[in-house]
């Protein structure tokens, strides 16, 4: 029942009519439309409803409204004062401290409430006041160095103006390689930024769907009477109210294996059956508890290696085993004869959860005119209208995906989640429809990381070359594709490591299961074999005496290798740069390092780990598009489908765009991004945003500009090509004849001529054969080398990470701040893969794992206490500006150097992960049993 | 009392009697809320509502940590925060100051309190251990009067208590420390910043006038049982006898031995006894420095 509750709200009285029992989050959020304070877990795991009550941070979701009576309440959007923002405010955009921004505002206001007790806390203190809110992002560095920073500017130790950026060189005005702030942090530090479960449209109905219990099972009947008759409900569908095809599959074409909702079969539990719009949230959790589905259970089958055999339970019509990749460059049986040593490994690592902290949310809409729009987190809006199109058998022009902010990614917001339900049943019922997951749908439904179990052999001369590479890679792929095939394509290209080997045999299956659907993940099956192939290299340096970062740089790619795809590497093999770096700190880090008590509990060691990382998608073509328009002000707009999922493409795109128009200030050019009534663009995956879709934006903006200075240079009688742009000015080489870009706009439009352009870029790349591999599989590389130092306390196994240092060959950086935060971002997802994340199912193929209470990802508290971050720009001549990729390297080598590290501290050869105590515990204790 | 009815299934009492009243006229179908931690999250997880909930949090008056001559009392509604933050608490029983702190975020501990991290039951409750090594007691009240328990004995297996649904604990209290006694608390988890324990450890050691001779001992350990446990094998080892690592080493065994863990998503049983060895020690490691350095703190 409700009541009025009286309680102050950021400084004003306010009384509401509320259910008291509702949580103040709902009461902010859906009664106050104060969206600013965010819902990640509605559990009290996340902090991204972090508020202040009574002067101390407080989750929102485990506030009960009725029990704010009479406080004071401080929301995010409390924090500014009209325009002038809050100290912390600024700082978090002067450091970098926002990506995806989704934990921002709980992040803001855990510290504000540390600030306002102690307005001089040291690092310590700021990570124990964070511990409680998670960032999947930004590896929490920058978010620390805001709060010292907002720290010190609020007690005056340091000037507000002061910039903590490193100025620029004199006179350059360039835009690309600087650290411009994000076009985006603003609206995102202010709470204003519109995630899709913030919209709430006019008449708008809720959705829920229903999910398999079972994981493997054949549907016999659906009754859904019950639940249409309860008051409220709007609309049950199942799949035959499906118009167009009910197959989705982000790879197309034989891959789409997908039901949009099952109508003969369920093969994991969460496969969705049906979906129910209602009036209210309640109502529609209510329908679906109602809807009866009978279902005749088949055997079922989690384990890849049993679901290979025969004889084993089928999850799709054809053999478990989808795909095979092979991979063949020379002998291996005569590399493996000729080798002095070999080497042998089994490796296995978990489903990982993406876990980002915004779930699963959207909104769709049909129009009079039946165009249909679906607003939604997503990192491919392409792909989102075109599989809500063919399910709804209309044209794709008809229908429109919009990219709402989208609070974290990592490649699970891929795939269709919530898409095809909110657009069908918008469809069928003519009303606006609004779906979010909870927590514990999100990672139920969502893709997970491919496990892999890998078989690896190498073998090498006795003076370290080596000579030959075996591998066999498993990948559970679950019950559905996804990237499925992709990822073990991508996974053996890349099996051997960014090393000369001339022998090479990889094969790669990927096997269907009843578990959940494995997608991409930040590193496509990378970061499985990096930990193989890094592991390999450290127990041959171990084998032949040799220093593990020798032995790497004796074999090591540089331009003129050959990888094992036959592809000839012609430029931009930083590698060796990135390695040499990595040995002076490791060996800095050795020095310092001292193990000598014989019998200390806590003991030290240094890892390195190496990768390298095609960009783009692997041997397909992937082309993204864009449009750029110089307006008569002379500022620009660039529009593009590319999707901002936190990783900063919209900064790096305008950046690109400022420096292709001469234009000085970021705020002239305004990207437009994520909206499918603008161009086509590939999916935010594979690392490729800056270098796919930031080609096609310079490629625009040239064309954009190329009218102007064909117009002034036959104004001046002058050759084109001497003419060149800089700080908003058209200059002629070799003489001082200048005109204002807004003069020459002005000049243009007076002979109805317009500035605007197209530009479309597709990285070089070919199919592989299907039966060697051969084929130029990406356009370019990115390489880089991480360090780790940690200390194990043999006692309990616990590690610690004490330092870590990622040193990244990415070409240019087109935004150093952003390319910073991306590799501290992956730092963290590595460590939180080592050593405590894990999908975890029982026997009956549940969830043990459904919650951010039980899998856990890593703290502010977690990262090591020196983190720090080398860029090497080996330029890449067909990527805008020198740039390659980034993303995905940045987390790759995590996990090797740690477990190197692990290895150099104890003994102990972790090979299965993640490095839980319990497990290096058991380890060291079973080393010491044969020690002795 | 007719407000409870205008208030529907949300009874924000004021004051201990209007909460009294409530449990007493809604018995079974009521809960009482504190800091909500633990109940929010258990109603939204099992889908199970109570009818009636009664919010305490605006009892004013039962946030209190004082110390009354030898005993330190702390009203229900005392958060993990306020005690962590408490002078009293920190010179009189820091293993307890030591164990708030280390309970979930800075949110959690904010809000969640002691009294209802005590009625939570869980086995891995942090508070409960180092309150069982304090000796502490809980005051438990109802319509029918008040009754006082030992913490070590309220716990009946996961989430069950001796309480009935009618009664509310309103205080938690122990002697605090003298000079010559120590305490500790140590806590072993998946991650080092919000976690629930693998294996929570808590010692209280009170040493004769050398300094060297342990006295009395109380050694608690949790997430190894259905609830959390006082290792009598333990205490019984070391009192009486000198401090030492040999001592503590044999204490440390006895209480591994002692221990019946089982195996769920945070740990297996075999470790989780390893790990009672090794949190053991350290616990009555820095309790016994802590006593011999005269103050029982840091
Ligand atoms: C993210 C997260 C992290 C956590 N981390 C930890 C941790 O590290 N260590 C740990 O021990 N716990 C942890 N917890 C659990 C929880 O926060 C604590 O148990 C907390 O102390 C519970 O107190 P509360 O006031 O919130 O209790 P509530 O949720 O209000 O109540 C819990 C139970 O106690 C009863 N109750 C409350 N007060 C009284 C009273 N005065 N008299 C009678 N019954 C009462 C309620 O009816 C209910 O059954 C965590 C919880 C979350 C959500
Ligand atoms: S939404 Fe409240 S903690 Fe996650
Ligand atoms: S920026 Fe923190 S979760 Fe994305």
């Amino acid at each position: 029942m409700n009541r009025k509750v009286k309680f102050c709200l950021n400084g004003t009285d306010i009384e509401i009519e509320v259910n008291p029992r509702a949580s103040l989050l709902d009461v902010l959020r859906e009664k106050l439309r104060l969206t600013g304070t965010k819902k990640g877990c509605n559990m009290g795991d996340c902090g991204a409803c972090s508020v202040i009550v009574n002067g101390k941070t407080t989750h929102a979701c485990l506030t009960p409204a009725g029990s704010v009576e009479g406080k004071e309440v401080i929301t995010v959007e409390g924090l500014a004062q009209g325009d002038k923002l809050h100290p912390l405010q600024e700082a978090f955009i002067d450091c970098g401290a926002v990506q995806c921004g989704f934990c921002t505002p709980g992040m803001l206001l855990s510290a504000k409430a540390l600030l306002d007790q102690n307005p001089a806390p040291d690092v310590e203190e700021v990570k124990e006041a964070l511990s409680g809110n998670l960032c999947r992002c930004t590896g929490y560095k920058k978010i620390v160095e805001a709060v010292m920073l907002a720290a010190d500017r609020i007690s005056g130790r340091v000037a507000r103006s002061e910039s903590i950026l490193p100025a620029s060189e004199p006179g350059a005005t360039k835009m690309v390689g600087k650290r411009v702030k994000r076009v985006d942090a603003l609206e995102k530090v202010r709470g204003e930024a519109i995630y899709a479960s913030d919209l709430n449209l006019e008449g708008m109905l809720h959705a829920r769907v229903l999910r398999s219990p079972l994981p493997h099972a054949r549907i016999k009947n659906i009754a859904a009477t019950e639940a249409e008759k309860l008051d409220g409900v709007s609309a049950v569908l199942t799949a035959k109210d499906i118009p167009g095809e009910n197959k989705i599959g982000v790879l197309g074409g034989p891959f789409k294996d997908q039901p949009i909702l099952c109508s003969d079969k369920v093969r994991f539990v969460g496969d969705a059956v049906a979906v129910v719009a209602a009036e209210s949230e309640e109502i529609a959790a209510e329908a679906v508890e109602l809807i009866k589905v009978e279902y005749e259970e088949l055997p079922a089958v989690f384990d890849p290696v049993v679901a290979m055999a025969e004889d084993s339970p089928r999850i799709h019509e054809g053999s478990n085993v989808v795909a095979h990749r092979k991979i063949c460059k020379g002998d291996v049986e005569e590399g493996f004869r000729k080798s002095d040593v070999i080497i042998e490994g089994t490796y296995k690592t978990p489903f990982y959860e993406h876990a980002y902290i915004e779930p699963e949310a959207g909104v769709a809409e049909v129009d009079a005119k039946g165009n249909i729009t679906v607003w939604a987190g997503t990192q491919f809006p392409s792909d989102v209208r075109e599989e809500v199109a063919r399910m709804l058998a209309l044209p794709f022009n008809k229908v429109r995906a919009v990219q709402t902010k989208t609070g974290g990614a990592f490649g699970g917001k891929l795939d269709i989640s919530i898409h095809c339900y909110i657009a069908l049943l918008a469809f069928r019922t003519g009303r606006p429809v609004k779906l979010v997951y909870s927590r514990e749908e999100s990672i139920m439904a969502s893709t997970k990381r491919h496990p892999f179990l890998i078989k690896y052999k190498t073998g090498a001369t006795k003076e370290g070359k080596l000579l030959a590479v075996e591998a066999e890679l498993i990948g559970n792929t679950g019950a559905y594709l996804s990237y499925g095939p992709a990822v073990l394509t991508r996974a053996a290209v890349h099996a051997t490591g960014p090393y000369n080997v001339p022998n090479v045999k990889v094969d790669a299956y990927t096997v269907y299961t009843n578990c959940f659907i494995a997608g991409a993940f930040r590193g496509f099956g990378v970061p499985q074999v990096a930990i193989a192939h890094e592991t390999q290299m450290d127990k041959l340096a171990e084998k032949l005496g040799m220093d593990p970062v020798e032995l790497r740089l004796k074999n090591a790619y540089a331009v003129g290798s050959v990888t094992s795809t036959r592809q000839l590497l012609e430029h931009s093999v930083g590698l060796k740069k990135t390695l040499e770096k990595a040995q002076d700190i490791a060996g800095q880090w050795r020095k310092e390092v001292d193990n000598k008590s014989k019998d200390a509990v806590k003991k030290k060691g240094v890892g390195v780990g190496v990768m390298w990382y095609g960009t783009g998608n692997t041997g397909h073509p992937n082309p993204s598009g864009a449009f750029v328009e110089l307006l008569d002000d002379g500022s620009a707009l660039v529009l593009t489908s590319c999707a901002e999922i936190g990783q900063g493409s919209d900064t790096v795109l305008a950046q690109i765009a400022a420096e292709e128009l001469g234009l000085d200030d970021i705020d002239r050019v305004r990207v437009y991004s994520g909206d499918t009534l603008t161009p086509y663009a590939r999916g935010t995956s594979a690392s490729g945003q800056t270098y796919i879709t930031g080609n096609a934006v310079r490629l625009a903006a040239i064309e954009a500009r190329e009218p102007l200075f064909q117009q002034i240079a036959q104004d001046w009688g002058a050759v084109e090509e001497n003419l060149y742009l800089e700080a908003g000015v058209i200059c002629l080489k070799g003489s001082d004849k200048k005109i204002p870009i807004v003069d020459a706009i002005k000049r243009c439009r007076s002979l109805g001529i317009l500035t605007m352009g197209h530009g479309s870029f597709n990285p070089d790349a070919t199919p592989l054969d299907p039966e060697t591999g051969e084929g130029k599989a990406y356009a370019t590389y990115s390489f880089a080398t991480h360090v780790a130092e940690v200390e194990v306390d043999t006692e309990t196994g616990e590690v610690t990470v004490q330092k870590f240092a990622a040193v990244n060959d990415i070409g240019k950086a087109i935004n150093p701040t952003n390319a910073e935060g991306q590799l501290e971002g992956g730092i963290s997802l590595g460590i939180g893969h080592t050593f405590m994340e894990e999908m975890v199912l029982g026997n009956k193929g549940t969830l043990q794992t459904s919650s951010f209470a039980q899998y856990l990802i890593p703290t502010s508290k977690d990262m090591p206490s020196e983190v720090s971050t080398f860029i090497v720009e080996e330029e890449e001549p067909s990527g805008p500006f020198g740039a390659k990729g980034l993303g995905e390297p940045a987390s790759v080598p995590v996990t090797p150097a740690i477990l190197n590290a692990i290895y150099d501290a104890c003994g102990v050869r972790i090979t299965e992960l993640p490095a839980i105590s319990e497990k290096v515990f058991t380890l060291i204790k079973r080393g010491r049993a044969i020690v002795i | 009392m007719n407000n409870d009815i205008k208030m529907g299934k949300y009874i924000l009492a004021k004051s201990i009697e209007e909460a009294l009243n409530a449990l007493d006229k809604y018995g079974e179908k009521a809960r009482v809320m504190a800091g909500s931690t633990d109940l929010l999250p258990l109603m939204r997880r099992t889908g199970r509502e109570s009818e009636y909930l009664v919010d305490i949090t605006a009892i004013g008056k039962l946030s209190y940590i004082k110390q009354d001559g030898e005993v330190i009392k702390i009203g229900a509604l005392a958060t993990h925060s306020d005690v962590n933050e408490s002078p009293v608490v920190k010179k009189g029983a820091f293993v307890l100051a030591e164990a708030c702190g280390m309970v979930g975020s800075p949110q959690i501990r904010n809000r969640g309190t002691l009294a209802g991290n005590i009625m939570n039951a869980s086995p891995a409750a942090d508070t409960a251990v180092a309150l069982i090594a304090l000796g502490a007691e809980a005051k438990i009240t109802s319509k029918k009067g008040e009754r006082i328990e030992k913490i070590e004995s309220i716990f009946l297996g996961p989430g069950k208590t001796t309480l009935n649904s009618k009664e509310l604990i309103t205080e938690l209290r122990f002697r605090a420390l003298y000079p010559g006694e120590g305490s500790a608390f140590c806590k072993l988890a998946k991650r080092k910043g919000m976690a629930i324990s693998i294996v929570n450890a808590a010692a209280f050691l009170s040493l004769d006038e050398s300094r060297a001779v342990c006295r009395d001992a109380r050694i608690a350990v949790g997430s190894v049982a259905p609830t959390p446990v006082r290792v009598k094998s333990a205490e019984d080892i070391l009192t009486g006898q000198e401090l030492g690592e040999n001592m503590i080493e044999k204490a440390s065994l006895a209480a591994r031995d002692e221990v019946k863990p089982i195996d769920d998503i945070r740990g297996g049983a075999g470790y989780r006894r390893e790990m009672t060895k090794v949190l053991i020690s350290s616990a009555i490691r820095a309790a016994t420095e802590r006593a011999q350095r005269g103050n029982n703190h840091e």
